[in-house]
């Protein structure tokens, strides 16, 4: 009898530590990281920056994640006009077109200024860190968008133009624009 | 011990195993898929439950900003982050959302509480125009352990139509907070992805015990108006007990 008054309480207990103490959960989970983080996609039809951050505040580590992404993505992005910018510069010469380069390079400024649109974060996980969070990110930005405000921003000239269009950097630039419409029109845009 | 303490403690017992049960979460489905709802304007406001006409009112008045809202807001403000060798840390953020309140008593006057849902200590209004009629199925009950994890909780979905955005929310106290957090998120969210301006400075350091490295400075800036932007989807997952809410705005 006096094992059981020691007996039932102790079960009581357990249970009700098992009941309400609540589930552990996937929360509790850490180095469960997301196969894109390790391994980004690859498509030559967009930038991808996939990036973590770590908070005690779980809007904070997605801020931070999304942030360092698209200052990646950013990047990534006057990366690639620059390298545009040096093909196109060997391609038509420093003197035989100078209105032409000019009118070239200004664009580049234009698309380069930073100013992102069309960014998304493709797809994210959140996960419990010790008592804080670790927030993954993977950001995406279609290439076909800058290709297209590239060739936008060179049409405002006609007569630089209609010399521009006859450039392989103008080839390079109108496929990028044209797969992109193309993505649009599949995704029913 | 007598057969009747006994039993009295296998109730206690077998009450405190149903506490788990006691938590499954169920709401109907009008809260959950508010993109079903077949009039528009709608919109749904979230209150803590406290005494009933306050809680309801408060809801009530949260839908009608809500509604205002998804006519047009604009999200503006700037954030920055500074990045060590110890990792990233919060410089300072000061992302505002300014609506044109002007509408706001004539939405008051046409907009009416069409359902209502208390859960716990949350009070859930939707508001519509007089004429807004749900269907039997709208107003079913749907536990949340029913039903499997969104695809749209890992990946926004495909339609190009649309400008989709996903917020996420930890669990606050009050479950109603929880779910404004992860709107508001969703909200700031959706605006980075239509514009966002990037300035980033870097510092090259150079330590005698870690080497050479990057310091960095990253700042954000928006100003973005929304328009159109409304919740189209809810979940609250059961195994993290995150709020995430899906987001749209036509393109």
């Amino acid at each position: 009898m006096r094992i059981l008054k020691v007996l039932i309480p102790f079960l009581l207990t357990i249970m009700m530590m098992a009941g309400c103490g609540g589930s552990k959960s996937a929360l509790d989970a850490t180095g469960d990281i997301p196969d894109w983080f390790t391994t980004p996609p690859v498509d030559p039809n967009f930038l991808f920056a996939s990036k973590s951050g770590v908070s005690q505040d779980m809007q904070m580590a997605v801020e931070k994640a999304t942030t360092e992404a698209r200052a990646d993505i950013s990047r990534q992005m006057e990366i690639r006009v620059q390298g545009l910018v040096k093909n196109f510069g060997e391609e038509v010469g420093t003197s035989s077109d100078s209105q032409l380069l000019s009118q070239f390079t200004s664009a580049s400024k234009q698309v380069t200024s930073n100013v992102l649109s069309g960014t998304r974060v493709k797809t994210q996980k959140v996960l419990k860190e010790g008592t804080g969070y670790r927030a993954y990110v993977l950001m995406q930005l279609p290439v076909g968008a800058a290709a297209d405000q590239f060739l936008q921003s060179m049409k405002k000239d006609d007569k630089t133009y209609t010399r521009f269009r006859a450039t392989e950097t103008f080839k390079e630039l109108d496929d990028e624009a044209k797969k992109f419409d193309d993505f649009k029109k599949n995704q029913g845009q | 011990m007598t057969a009747r303490s006994v039993a009295g403690g296998i109730g206690i017992a077998a009450l405190l195993l149903l506490c788990p049960f006691s938590r499954a979460q169920v709401y109907p489905r009008w809260f959950l898929n508010p993109e079903e709802i077949p009039c528009e304007p709608a919109a749904i406001g979230v209150a803590p439950t406290g005494y009933y006409p306050d809680s309801t009112g408060g809801a009530f008045q949260n839908a009608v900003m809500n509604a205002l809202r998804a006519e047009e807001e604009a999200v503006e403000g700037s954030k920055q982050f500074f990045s060590a060798g110890d990792g990233t840390a919060e410089v300072g953020t000061s992302v505002h959302e300014t609506l044109d309140t002007s509408r706001l008593e004539s939405l008051f006057k046409s907009l009416k509480t069409v359902r209502m849902f208390a859960i716990g200590e949350m009070t859930a209004v939707l508001v519509g125009t007089g004429g807004c009629g749900l269907s039997g199925g709208m107003d079913a009950l749907v536990p949340l352990a029913s039903l499997g994890t969104p695809a749209w909780t890992r990946m926004l979905p495909a339609d190009q139509r649309f400008e989709y955005a996903v917020g996420i929310s930890e669990p606050y106290y009050y479950e109603s907070s929880s779910w404004l957090e992860a709107e508001k998120n969703g909200r700031l969210e959706l605006a980075r992805s239509l514009r966002t301006q990037v300035r980033i400075r870097q510092r090259l350091v150079t330590d005698a015990v870690l080497g050479s490295r990057y310091d960095a400075v990253w700042d954000e800036t928006l100003t973005v108006t929304l328009r159109g932007a409304r919740v189209v989807r809810r979940w609250r997952d059961p195994s993290t007990d995150l709020f995430m809410v899906l987001l749209r705005m036509p393109k």
